[in-house]
């Protein structure tokens, strides 16, 4: 960073940004939100927002990259903490590890689930598809 | 002596939780024997805090401190009307009703109950510490004639230099574009539309590749967030990633791969989420309203407008602009010497020593 970082007035680069913005363009038509009763929005959360692929194949990234739970955690503070913690790490590994692993199991079995439903639903989509296409020839006849 | 922090909420770390946590530690450091009396307490809070969940008027005693910190209304208010003792208010502003009333009667009803309290109690304090001027203008405005000193928000800058989550990091690490960001509790006075509406402009005009992430609790049956989806939607704007409350590491991974923070609320008392974006040198476009320009003091780009579009080419400014983004990382730098701990702790003390010696 240097020393002419100082002379810049944020305030001025704004004011001309916005000026330029002015000249060249025309104000943004954009819908109101107000326009959204609250009452009724729901209705259109369900038809419009309610699904969205990439936040599914977003999700069922972020729990692969987690499904994996270890008992181990590594252990900060002083030394005699450290040993306090250890102690009660190792005392408590019987009762952990076989959680740890049950909730891997679980977890493995879930994504699994969330998977094969995902192909179910690209299968569906795709026999819709041809099912239509059928329909389509038929109506043509 | 003993001090007493009254709070009806104590959260870990939330702001008001990190501030109680810090006011603390000062007092241990100052020779006062702290304790802190709230009827709930919500995640972890700090192990060295003394806290109290049942109490009555009975437990205080004459020549004990009270710190009462308000910043809703609460049955608390009128223990502390009643207590005899020394009083002083934290005063951490409460949102304008009439912010929540279309979509939420029970937090427009709590602000309300809470402004009356507020003004209820105007004379029982001998002393008031705000967050920022704007909130002493407002304390002012509301009747109090009692000294009032600004005391910023405490935030704990050590505990922000943590490993962000590689989690986070791993999933929006993979694609180029402009990511925005604004962080703070789903709620109608942040204006959480106006950013989206400016992010619709900043994505049609300046970058389609880029993402907004909206960091803050919300609440999923509420009629505003489900507003704000279904105004996403009638948009048809893609990216905008609402991501509930998330872990502290999580947050800190969002501020790591933001290039802006855009704030276009419209109420704020001090505005926490204005020093986390200075922390992680992330630049800081806003829109100018109660303390917002107080907090930023010069460091990020202040407009007077909503205009979506014009707002949208300063966020395109910020992000092109190499001069103007180092320049802007370097108040920004600056402008969190004010909020370092030892700062705020010395003023904290002086004030209290000073009222106190009054007292006697």
């Amino acid at each position: 960073m240097n020393a002419n970082n100082d002379s810049i007035d944020i305030e001025s680069v704004v004011k001309q940004v916005r000026l330029e913005i002015e000249k060249e363009h025309l104000p943004e038509e954009i819908l109101a939100f107000e326009a959204i009763d609250p009452e009724t929005s729901m209705l259109n959360v369900d038809n419009n927002y309610a699904f969205s692929q990439s936040v599914l194949d977003d999700r069922i990234t972020e729990c692969e990259s987690v499904k994996m739970v270890d008992w181990y955690r590594d252990i900060e503070g002083n030394a005699i903490s450290i040993f306090g913690k250890k102690l009660i790490r190792r005392l408590n590994m019987f009762l952990l590890d076989p959680l740890a692993r049950d909730q891997t199991r679980f977890n493995d079995s879930i994504l699994c689930v969330a998977n094969q439903l995902c192909m179910r639903c690209e299968e569906q989509e795709r026999r819709i598809v041809a099912l239509q296409s059928e329909i389509n020839e038929l109506k043509n006849v | 002596m003993r001090v007493i922090q009254l709070v009806p909420t104590l959260a870990g770390k939330d702001a008001i939780g990190n501030e109680i946590t810090a006011i603390n530690r000062i007092l241990i450091s100052e020779g006062f024997e702290s304790l802190v009396f709230s009827f709930s307490v919500f995640r972890s809070v700090a192990t060295d805090l003394n806290v109290c969940t049942n109490f009555t008027e009975a437990d205080f005693r004459h020549d004990d401190i009270v710190i009462f910190h308000v910043a809703t209304g609460s049955a608390l208010s009128s223990l502390f009307y009643r207590l005899e003792c020394t009083k002083i208010m934290i005063y951490h502003n409460i949102t304008p009703p009439n912010y929540f009333e279309p979509y939420d009667l029970i937090s427009a009803r709590s602000c309300r109950f809470g402004l009356q309290q507020t003004r209820y109690l105007s004379e029982k304090p001998g002393f008031c510490f705000a967050d920022s001027e704007w909130n002493k203008n407002d304390l002012r405005s509301m009747g109090y004639t009692c000294p009032i000193d600004v005391l910023p928000v405490v935030i704990p800058f050590d505990d922000y230099r943590i490993e962000p989550s590689p989690t986070v990091l791993n999933r929006f690490s993979n694609r180029n574009g402009t990511n925005l960001l604004f962080v703070g509790r789903i709620a109608p006075n942040k204006k959480y539309e106006d950013i989206i509406k400016v992010f619709a402009c900043y994505k049609k005009r300046f970058d389609s590749n880029a993402r907004l992430f909206l960091v803050g609790a919300y609440n999923s049956g509420g009629s505003y967030y489900i507003s704000l989806l279904s105004y996403v939607a009638f948009l048809g704007v893609n990216d905008v990633y609402f991501t509930g409350s998330r872990s502290f590491d999580e947050l800190i991974a969002y501020y790591s791969i933001a290039d802006v923070l855009l704030c276009q609320s419209e109420h704020e008392g001090f505005c926490v989420p204005l020093i986390e974006a200075m922390l992680f040198d992330l630049p800081v476009v806003a829109y100018d309203s109660t303390a917002v320009g107080e907090t930023l003091g010069g460091a990020g780009a202040l407009l007077d407008t909503k205009d979506p579009l014009q707002t949208a080419a300063v966020v395109d400014r910020v992000v092109r602009d190499a001069d103007l983004r180092a320049a802007m990382i370097q108040r920004g730098r600056a402008r969190l010497k004010d909020f370092e701990y030892d700062t705020i702790k010395q003023t904290f003390v002086s004030k209290l020593e000073e009222f106190l010696r009054g007292c006697r």
